[in-house]
């Protein structure tokens, strides 16, 4: 695991570190506080539509490109044995790092609201809905950056970010209706796309030794 | 007494749209340094690629460091492949190379690569300047710390002398220089270049390669023997022509490379012999060879 985190660590630049783990959680409570959500599901709802947009764009900035065959910058590791696994180990990593990180920033604003409004307390359905809308936010992060990771340019991550804001606004619906059957397909989903998300960047980092022409 | 090879090639095919790369056999012996020469296109990066196992879609067989039944996997550790283009990725950072190789090497040595950063002046002394920020000559260089910071067997560099300026080529022999000297014979350097003559103190044995095939190899000494360099006056030109490997002239004389054994037809005209520059050499058998049309 620690090996995991290495790789994770190592492929990451100190500013992204930064703008993913300061920035953006500080600016994203900051906004909570300055424009109260009515309940704690809108409040969930808020950071997952932001956290969508964010991790596609900011995802550019570590795997962009990593599907493309000829944009495959990847010499470097293509000369380790160990190459393919750190990508592999990476891309896992921040796979749970997202979830971990939406998660946690939910718990944190859904602890503050219930602290600056007093009267309010912490219902069964809306724990329940909240999870849905982190496990929905992750499956359309994990779908649409398989797509993305195939093209090169911040502009595609871009324009992809906003079609994943377009699924959250889709998805919220039935994760709020379907509470329980949402569940478990997002469950299922996420797992599978995780898998398969990871399967597709490591077949097309392989091919990469391979050449088009041969 | 048979000499022992770090690489032993053996009818190594790829094949791209246009061009073939076809080496029936290829010996790199141990302990030297091989230079790769040879015209744009000819397959030295192809060549390298596929020998530090960064392209695996050929046919034929390699064999490294003179041990049976291996593949380039299992020699990674001990291979140290550097080359131009995509070598690291652009957004990172002096600083995570570091952090990477420690991952991805087994032997990367982090004191030796920010001692050898510092030496080459890679970043001006700011580990945080990302690759894309570097000069072409200062990515060589960060290439170069990266995989002279390893315990390797064997360098396989592809154009490191291109980007450098002519002090930074020295230095680049006198590191490749070093690392053979240390490691006693169990070390080799190949490594494809255009600056011949800037390489040529370093380089010991020589491959010469034109349309996807060796067309020459041999010992730099021994090159040196076999052809000789020809100087004479207009009046013999003609006559020189038709024996000279490689022949250019103008009203005042000619000069060309001859064939150690053919230099007894020169008998009878004015002219002068001397040794050949490893430089000299390869232009004259790249000539020979090219489809490019001299006058």
């Amino acid at each position: 695991m620690r090996r995991m985190i290495r790789s994770y660590l190592a492929l990451t630049p100190f500013l992204y570190r930064i703008v993913l783990f300061v920035f953006i959680p500080i600016a994203i409570i900051a906004m909570q506080q300055l424009f109260p959500m009515e309940d704690i599901v809108l409040c969930t709802f808020f950071i997952t539509l932001i956290m969508v947009f964010a991790e596609i764009l900011m995802d550019y900035w570590l795997f962009g490109g990593i599907s493309t065959r000829d944009g495959a910058k990847l010499e470097y590791l293509k000369t380790s044995n160990y190459g393919i696994k750190l990508m592999k180990n990476a891309l896992t990593i921040n796979m749970v790092r997202q979830l971990i990180e939406s998660s946690v920033m939910t718990i944190i604003n859904i602890i503050l609201f219930l602290v600056l409004n007093q009267g309010e307390s912490l219902r069964g359905k809306d724990v329940l809905v909240s999870t849905n809308l982190l496990l929905l936010e992750y499956v359309v992060v994990v779908m649409l950056l398989t797509v993305a990771r195939f093209f090169d340019g911040w502009q595609v991550n871009m324009f992809i970010s906003y079609a994943g804001v377009i699924l959250m606004l889709g998805g919220c619906y039935l994760v709020g209706k379907y509470v329980i059957i949402m569940f478990v397909l997002l469950v299922v989903l996420a797992l599978l796309l995780s898998a398969l998300s990871i399967n597709i960047a490591l077949k097309r980092v392989r091919e990469c030794y391979y050449d088009k022409a041969a | 007494m048979e000499m022992a090879n770090v690489i032993e090639a053996c009818n190594i095919k790829k094949k791209y749209k246009g061009f073939q790369l076809d080496v029936p056999k290829c010996n790199i012996p141990k302990g030297f340094a091989t230079a790769l020469i040879g015209e744009n296109g000819a397959g030295k990066s192809t060549f390298l690629n596929i020998l530090s196992g960064i392209r695996l879609d050929y046919k034929g067989e390699i064999k490294y460091f003179d041990e049976q039944e291996q593949n380039v996997d299992q020699v990674k550790e001990r291979l140290g492949y550097a080359g131009p283009g995509n070598y690291f990725l652009p957004q990172w950072s002096i600083a995570q190379i570091e952090e990477v190789s420690e991952l991805l090497f087994q032997t990367f040595d982090a004191d030796r690569y920010q001692k050898l950063c510092q030496e080459l002046g890679i970043g001006g002394g700011d580990n945080r300047k990302k690759v894309s920020s570097l000069s072409d000559g200062n990515k060589m260089k960060l290439t170069l710390a990266a995989v002279l910071s390893r315990e390797t067997q064997c360098l396989l560099l592809d154009e490191p002398a291109s980007p450098l300026d002519p002090l930074m080529r020295d230095k680049l022999c006198e590191m490749l220089h070093e690392y053979l000297e240390e490691g006693n014979g169990e070390r080799s350097v190949v490594f494809s270049t255009h600056n011949i003559s800037d390489m040529e103190n370093v380089t010991d044995y020589c491959l010469i390669m034109e349309h996807g095939n060796i067309v020459e190899e041999g010992f730099v000494e021994d090159l040196k023997e076999k052809y000789i360099l020809v100087k004479g006056e207009a009046k013999d030109a003609e006559a020189a022509k038709s024996i000279l490997y490689s022949f250019s002239g103008n009203s005042y004389g000619f000069e060309g490379i001859c064939l150690a054994e053919n230099v007894d037809k020169l008998a009878g005209m004015d002219i002068q012999l001397e040794t050949p520059s490893l430089c000299q050499i390869s232009v004259a058998v790249m000539k020979a060879n090219t489809n490019l049309k001299f006058s």
